[in-house]
């Protein structure tokens, strides 16, 4: 097998215990594993064993919808975590190979600091960090670094793509002079650059600032696509701003993420989606809805029909209305329809066999809709034990996937280190260099 | 009780140049060599290069027992970032961190945070006050026992057992509650740099270690004796701050040219003389331990621990401290409980 053949990006999201809402409630999931370091060990491990590019740690600055107690959250067992930044540094010294990619906020950090902690877990693991750049989207985390409210879209897009630069002028080791309408600062890191010299960078969003902010500065998008049609829409849509900042569609690489189910049955897998859905507590699961911007359903038969309710502030949504059409012409109850919204409503979701996961892979890898997938584990551990153990060697035979690691960064791992030499533009003049 | 002998000797080690910290393999050996050694704690000064936060990270999962304490400067924190960080790694170290809060930038640092504009010197402290207090009441947001986690009933959390900060002050405004869970020492202990009155109001405020630099025993004992005061205005037990001045040991016979100006004392001499220092302060009561200065180099830590830790232990001042330490038992500060379990028991008594 030739190592120039295009191949997937795998990552495994560690998302503490699980993206089902009810994943910490599995006999097979440690409920306090979300604070201890062993199971996070365990993950890396296991992420290591599957020759996974990276583990990815998705993360906000705060407890999130805390406030809403009539509501109850939609993830409890997410409430409390660790820092990523924090977390993967020690999780660098604990293994060799795979990528590091932290979660951390462009509107509540400052460009030095960022720069030179993800250069630090840069240098620490040889070469692994990499950057998920987010811009904020909660009033909760805005309210920790003393606002009121969120900044515009706007505001928080132009700050990150100048955040970025600023970070891409300092990485290199060498000395910048920088003055823009977010940051002024002027001086080196005082270090060696990090072995990839390029940290890469991801991104996600869906909205045009955040595709513009991922063309510009991002060499990964992370995607929350829930079907092949509406990811190849966002695939091309993305890929086609590139050229306006000078760069080719393969300097950047579209993951959605993924939830599977897997079987070694067809109806293993069901079962085991539908032993999840059953341990969704109605409170969760209505909070789940509310959080999601459906109207509050609190009080109503649970298996009755879903009321028509106003929605809340008026608010009109693609995916709400996809999902009250699906409730109309399929006769849901509430209870049907916080367990279809929990399961793969963002992203897409997929209950079957190892066969049945790969060939979804297959196709979206195939058909421009993806060029790797981050991994979202129903529940952690063990449904990233069964991708490891079941998908991997399906997408290996099918060679769509590394039988070992070839290089020794994140860069290599991705692909980027041919293509990623030539400096990013910055987005506004800036002196010095 | 005999003060002298039920008190246990605390050890830290500071690590400085001869250039920065490019190498992550090297602060690893030294910090392993540290251990080794039975230092109770190792010191992550500011130096030019790598972070000191993030390598404290990384070193809590490749050691098992030494105490570890990045130096913060407080103008380029924000406390919940620095919050949620060090309480993570607390919880990856299993209880061994602390912190060491600078309030006053470096100003080859400042231009580097170019739109954050300098402070002057009282402000900054006044900041670092505030700074310490909010990341303090932020580790208190979820008490001990606020996770039930029982997957039967599918209850993960009491909710009457988090706390909104709601802090509002001059620097920060910050909601809470911390998004995570309280670290396992309650507390971090805090380590404040001396020198000025201002240093020691912070430290008797908030410190649990305060690295001094006296010029010789009186002057310990003096800063003692002051400490002790402020300690008393602030409502705190003098026992509450652990006094570990500066050391720089210079080991050898012959006089060498010492440094001058501020900055860790010299101790010449032999590795018994230095240790007899060394106790001699202990014992007085001056010190509660001290922070040794040394270059860094596996090869400097070495030399200095075999020769002078033996000393210490036979004299009964120092002894390793057990595995599975954290830094407050290492100091000798014990858990903290939350401010929170503290008032529910005020109301009740
Ligand atoms: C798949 C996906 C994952 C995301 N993960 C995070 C995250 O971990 N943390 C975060 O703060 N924002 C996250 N976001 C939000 C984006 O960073 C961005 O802020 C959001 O899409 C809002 O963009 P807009 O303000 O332009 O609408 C994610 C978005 C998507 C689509």
């Amino acid at each position: 097998m030739s190592s120039t053949k295009r191949q997937l990006s795998l990552g495994l999201s560690i998302a503490n215990l699980g993206y089902h809402y009810a994943a910490w409630r599995h006999p097979g999931v440690p409920a306090d594993g979300n604070m201890d370091f062993r199971h996070f060990v365990h993950c890396a491990k296991l992420a290591e064993r599957g020759l996974f590019d990276l583990i990815f740690l998705a993360d906000s600055s705060a407890v999130r919808d805390l406030d809403r107690p009539a509501i109850a959250r939609d993830m409890e067992h997410q409430i409390v975590k660790h820092e990523p930044t924090a977390l993967l540094a020690a999780l660098a010294a604990v293994t060799r190979h795979v990528g590091l990619v932290p979660t951390a906020s462009a509107t509540y950090n400052e460009p030095y600091n960022l720069t030179r902690t993800l250069c630090t877990l840069d240098h620490i693991s040889g070469g692994r960090a990499g950057w998920n750049m987010v811009t904020g989207f909660s009033i909760d985390e805005a309210r920790n670094f003393g606002l009121d409210k969120l900044h515009d879209s706007d505001t928080r897009h132009a700050r990150a793509a100048e955040f970025a630069a600023v970070l891409r002028g300092l990485e290199d080791g060498g000395t910048l002079d920088h003055a823009g309408p977010h940051f002024r600062l002027r001086g080196s890191l005082d270090m060696a650059p990090g072995p990839q010299r390029r940290i890469p960078i991801f991104t996600a969003g869906t909205s045009d600032n955040a595709e513009e902010l991922a063309a510009r500065s991002a060499d990964v998008v992370y995607g929350g696509q829930p079907t092949i049609e509406t990811a190849r829409a966002y695939y091309a849509s993305v890929k086609g701003r590139l050229a306006k900042y000078g760069r080719s569609p393969d300097e950047l690489k579209m993951m959605p993420g993924i939830m599977a189910f897997i079987g070694r049955t067809k109806q293993e897998a069901q079962d085991k989606f539908d032993r999840m859905q059953e341990l969704i507590e109605p409170r969760l699961g209505l909070g789940l809805l509310t959080v999601s911007s459906f109207p509050d359903y609190t009080g109503y038969d649970l298996d009755g029909p879903v009321p028509e309710l106003p929605m809340p502030g008026g608010r009109k949504s693609e995916f709400i209305d996809i999902a009250l059409d699906k409730v109309r012409r399929e006769n849901l109850s509430i209870r049907q329809l916080y367990e279809l919204v929990s399961g793969g409503f963002w992203h897409l979701g997929v209950v079957g066999t190892p066969t049945m996961v790969a060939d979804v892979m297959e196709e979206w890898f195939t058909t421009g809709a993806a060029d790797g997938f981050n991994i979202q584990p129903p529940c952690i551990p063990v449904d990233a034990e069964d991708f490891v153990e079941l998908v991997v060697p399906e997408l290996q035979r099918r060679g769509l996937f590394r039988t070992r690691y070839e290089g020794n960064t994140l860069s290599d791992h991705l692909g980027l280190h041919q293509t990623q030499q030539r400096a990013m533009p910055l987005p506004m003049p800036a002196a010095g260099a | 009780m005999s003060g002298v002998t039920s008190r246990r000797m605390t050890l830290g080690l500071a690590l400085s140049g001869p250039g920065g910290v490019t190498k992550f393999r090297n602060m690893l050996a030294s910090a392993q060599m540290a251990e080794g050694c039975g230092f109770d704690f190792l010191w992550l000064t500011d130096r030019p290069g790598l972070d000191p936060i993030t390598m404290a990270a990384a070193l809590a999962a490749t050691t098992q027992r030494i105490g570890l304490i990045p130096s913060c400067a407080a103008p380029y924190h924000r406390p919940y970032n620095l919050a949620r960080r060090l309480a993570s790694i607390d919880h990856i170290s299993r209880g061994r961190m602390g912190w060491m809060l600078q309030p006053v930038a470096d100003a080859a640092l400042a231009s580097k945070f170019g739109n954050l504009p300098l402070a002057d010197v009282a402000t900054a402290h006044a900041v670092a006050a505030e700074f310490a207090g909010v990341v303090a009441a932020l580790w208190d947001s979820w008490d001990d026992d606020a996770f039930i986690r029982d997957k039967a009933s599918g209850l993960y959390f009491d909710r009457a057992k988090f706390h909104w900060l709601d802090h509002q002050g001059a620097a920060f405004k910050v909601r809470g509650p911390l998004d995570t869970a309280r670290p396992p020492q309650g507390l971090l202990p805090l380590l404040i740099a001396g020198g000025s009155a201002l240093a020691e109001q912070l430290a008797a405020g908030q410190g649990e270690i305060l690295h001094g630099l006296p010029a010789d025993l009186r002057a310990a004992q003096g800063e003692r004796a002051v400490m002790s005061r402020r300690l008393e205005q602030a409502g705190r037990a003098p026992a509450a701050l652990r006094m570990l001045p500066g050391i720089l040991p210079i080991l050898g016979r012959t006089p060498t040219a010492l440094p001058s100006g501020p900055g860790p004392l010299p101790v010449l001499g032999t590795p018994e003389a230095i240790a007899g220092t060394l106790c001699e302060w202990f014992d007085s009561g001056a010190a509660d331990g001290f922070i040794i200065h040394l270059p860094d180099t596996a090869d400097a830590i070495e030399a200095f621990a075999a020769g002078v830790i033996p000393v210490l232990q036979r004299h009964g001042a120092w002894q390793p401290s057990p595995l599975g330490a954290t830094l407050r038992d290492m100091l000798g500060l014990g858990h903290a409980p939350s401010r929170y379990a503290e008032q529910a028991a005020q109301a009740v008594a």
